[in-house]
């Protein structure tokens, strides 16, 4: 049989351009090079100190007490790391929510950045000790190798930005129990080097770049998130003798209700509206939100506190880069916003329980966890903190007891107040309020925090004055601070008072108080 | 004329056509042909390949697209008359369906291939925008494999009988 004229004729085409195109694929492979190694060898960087020695396998470690590092073990180069702004080219909304957030300021706002240079300061390491904090708050500084006494590295846009979009989207291991920054980043490798119309036309091979199926299988579980929001701390970080956790936001959640209903720390912290979805919980209803915001909202209300003016900007570090004024401030008032809804959604008071005692009323508050999918407070709670404040009037409404007072003038809170808050402690086992981690030797508790939706009822043995008569009436508030006053007054050297922020308030008449004369 | 899409119903008339075809085929199928091969073998590539080495990816990618481009407007000029002429040679049902069919391939591919062409061509116009990832994904899982189905179906649209035979001929 014969073949087909049309056959015959182009099949010497397809042939041609098989041959072709292969020959010319043949030659750009050999001509064109593929990118080498990518990263900076960790000896080409002048001066970089290893002080910590060896890891238990007897390999270099070069981040270390951080125990973040890159997917290749070789130093990121900064010109190389996209900067925010870059990705806000295509990824505009996402950069609008993210440029507020607190993940862009880890690194810079004032009150870690000074108490990083204390600490630093504490040291004979304390530059390269630094490293510790820089992993969670500063990765591309760290992994750049900048965090050392030499800085022989030139900055980029990119290092300024904090937790920027490749701290996350690079992200390949997570270790939530460990801690201390337990990330690896494919900062080197997993970035593509295409331009942006290139990308825009082959968009599948900018994300497989940013490890579309791994990185965005990890970065969506709560593993995740607890690699820096669990914090230990051993000899090599501070004076503790033993492993001693001071963060535990991770640990507290996974043996949550949330947990057992795959609530994790994405679904409440990047829902578009945190509140809206935390009263959803509160309900029962346990659906994914229908997006992931990048605003990562969270209990710091003071860094979003417009009220404050020019000592918010001195506060965030600075203006946000790529948005003007108006915008920034509308953002940064937003997301305040979104933050105070959020906070309101946490607890509850209720009143126990009320009797008489000799001269006097017991009272029984709960404080209950109802909106928190961690405990309550969390984070870095030698600082983070939360008080109740009680007051008992008489019937010409006159106080007749005040616990946990706030002198807003000050910023000073009554010593004696009912609180949810860590102690460090020095050596000598004195207090240090002002997080100087490097030199903690013990952590205590006044009041361990709330777990997910558990509660603590707090006693009160109210004396009253001689004669004094009902009906009472009860007010109880209970206050949340980022940070003790102390802090701020030491490591930043202004004057400046902490506002706090009410998460709830109960008002009761005591008048069935048993036993009470009213 | 193109003779190449002709269809020549005997033997005889078939070697009268092959030489015909020699003095008259047209530049246009045969430049078709060979642009989609050779748009083939690079779309294999860049799907396949291009990730170990993005440098040379890049590169292979403007080609894609202007080669692209260039077959998508050829084919446009040729495919109108080539259509018109070739119904009326069709002499079996299944190779008129066939034919029907690789159209249809060749107009998904086109198609998807041009709406993934958007977002680059607008960006050249200082316009962002782009699909959303799961629509990349489906765009892109239809250029390919409706491409590689295309190509089969060129074959066989090629190598198949259009005639019908007559007794004399078996």
């Amino acid at each position: 049989m014969k073949m087909k004229i049309q056959f015959r004729h182009h099949l010497r085409w397809i042939a041609a351009g098989v041959v072709l195109a292969g020959t010319a694929l043949a030659l750009l492979l050999i001509k064109v090079e593929a990118p080498t190694e990518e990263g900076v060898k960790m000896t080409d960087i002048p001066y970089y100190q290893l002080p910590f020695g060896l890891d238990e396998n007897g390999n270099e470690r070069p981040f270390w007490p951080s125990r973040m590092t890159t997917a290749n073990g070789r130093m990121s180069d900064p010109v190389r790391i996209p900067s925010a702004l870059e990705c806000a080219e295509c990824h505009q909304q996402e950069f609008d929510e993210w440029a507020p957030s607190l993940h862009a300021v880890a690194g810079i706002d004032a009150i870690y950045d000074k108490t990083e240079e204390v600490n630093a300061g504490l040291l004979r390491h304390g530059t390269e000790q630094g490293r510790f904090c820089e992993g969670c708050h500063a990765p591309g500084e760290l992994l750049s190798g900048r965090t050392n006494r030499f800085v022989s590295v030139a900055p980029s846009d990119a290092l300024m930005e904090g937790v920027s979009c490749i701290a996350c989207h690079t992200a390949v291991h997570a270790d939530p129990v460990a801690g201390n920054g337990a990330l690896t980043l494919a900062i080197n490798s997993g970035i593509d080097k295409l331009s942006p119309a290139l990308i825009l036309a082959a968009p599948r091979d900018h994300a497989r770049a940013f490890g579309a199926v791994e990185t965005n299988d990890l970065i969506a579980k709560p593993e995740f998130c607890g690699a820096c929001h669990t914090e230990t701390y051993d000899r090599s970080m501070s004076r503790a003798e033993g492993d001693q956790t001071v963060q535990a936001t991770f640990e507290e959640w996974k043996d949550s209700w949330y947990a057992k209903n795959d609530v994790t720390c994405q679904d409440c912290h990047m829902a578009p509206d945190p509140a809206d979805y935390v009263m959803q919980l509160r309900k029962g209803k346990v659906a994914k939100p229908e997006r992931f915001s990048h605003r990562f909202v969270g209990a710091n209300y003071l860094m979003f506190d417009t009220s404050l003016g020019s000592n918010l900007t001195f506060l965030r570090g600075g203006l946000i880069r790529g948005l003007d004024r108006e915008r920034q401030n509308k953002l940064i008032a937003a997301q305040g916003e979104a933050t105070k809804r959020l906070l309101r959604t946490a607890a509850r008071l209720e009143l126990r329980g009320q009797s008489k005692i000799d001269k006097g009323m017991h009272l029984d508050i709960a404080v209950q966890n109802l909106g928190a999918g961690h405990n309550l407070p969390t984070g870095v709670t030698d600082q983070k903190h939360m008080w109740l404040e009680v007051v008992v009037k008489n019937a010409k409404g006159e106080t007749v007891f005040h616990s946990g007072g706030y002198d807003a003038l000050l910023g000073a809170t009554d010593p004696d107040a009912v609180a949810w808050i860590e102690e460090f402690l020095d050596e000598d086992g004195n207090r240090i309020l002002d997080h100087l981690t490097f030199v903690t030797a013990a952590v205590t508790w006044q009041r361990v925090t709330i777990p997910p939706r558990g509660e603590d009822v707090v006693g009160y043995d109210i004396p009253l004055p001689e004669g004094e008569t009902g009906p009472f009436t009860l007010e109880a508030r209970l206050w949340y601070r980022v940070a003790l006053q102390e802090m701020v007054f030491n490591n930043l050297k202004i004057d400046m008072p902490i506002p706090p922020f009410e998460l709830t308030s109960l008002t009761s008449d005591l008048s069935g108080t048993e036993g009470l004369v009213q | 004329m193109d003779i190449t899409s002709t269809s020549p119903a005997t033997s005889a008339l078939s070697c009268h056509l092959a030489a015909a075809h020699k003095k008259t085929r047209t530049w246009r199928s045969s430049a078709l042909t060979f642009g989609f091969s050779a748009l083939l073998v690079s779309g294999l590539y860049l799907e396949f390949f291009a990730q170990d080495n993005w440098n040379a990816g890049a590169l292979v990618l403007i080609t894609h697209l202007l080669v692209g481009l260039a077959f998508v407007a050829l084919l446009l000029f040729w495919i109108i008359g080539h259509v018109r002429r070739g119904l009326v040679l069709s002499e079996r049902r299944s190779f008129t369906w066939l034919s029907w069919g690789l159209l249809t391939k060749y107009l998904l591919v086109i198609g998807t291939g041009l709406l993934m062409a958007v977002p680059p061509g607008l960006y050249l116009f200082g316009k962002i925008w782009f699909w959303s990832f799961e629509a990349t994904y489906v765009l892109t899982f239809i250029h390919l494999w409706v491409g590689i189905a295309a190509a089969l179906g060129m074959v066989v649209h090629l190598g198949m009988r259009h005639w019908r035979w007559t007794g004399r001929e078996r």
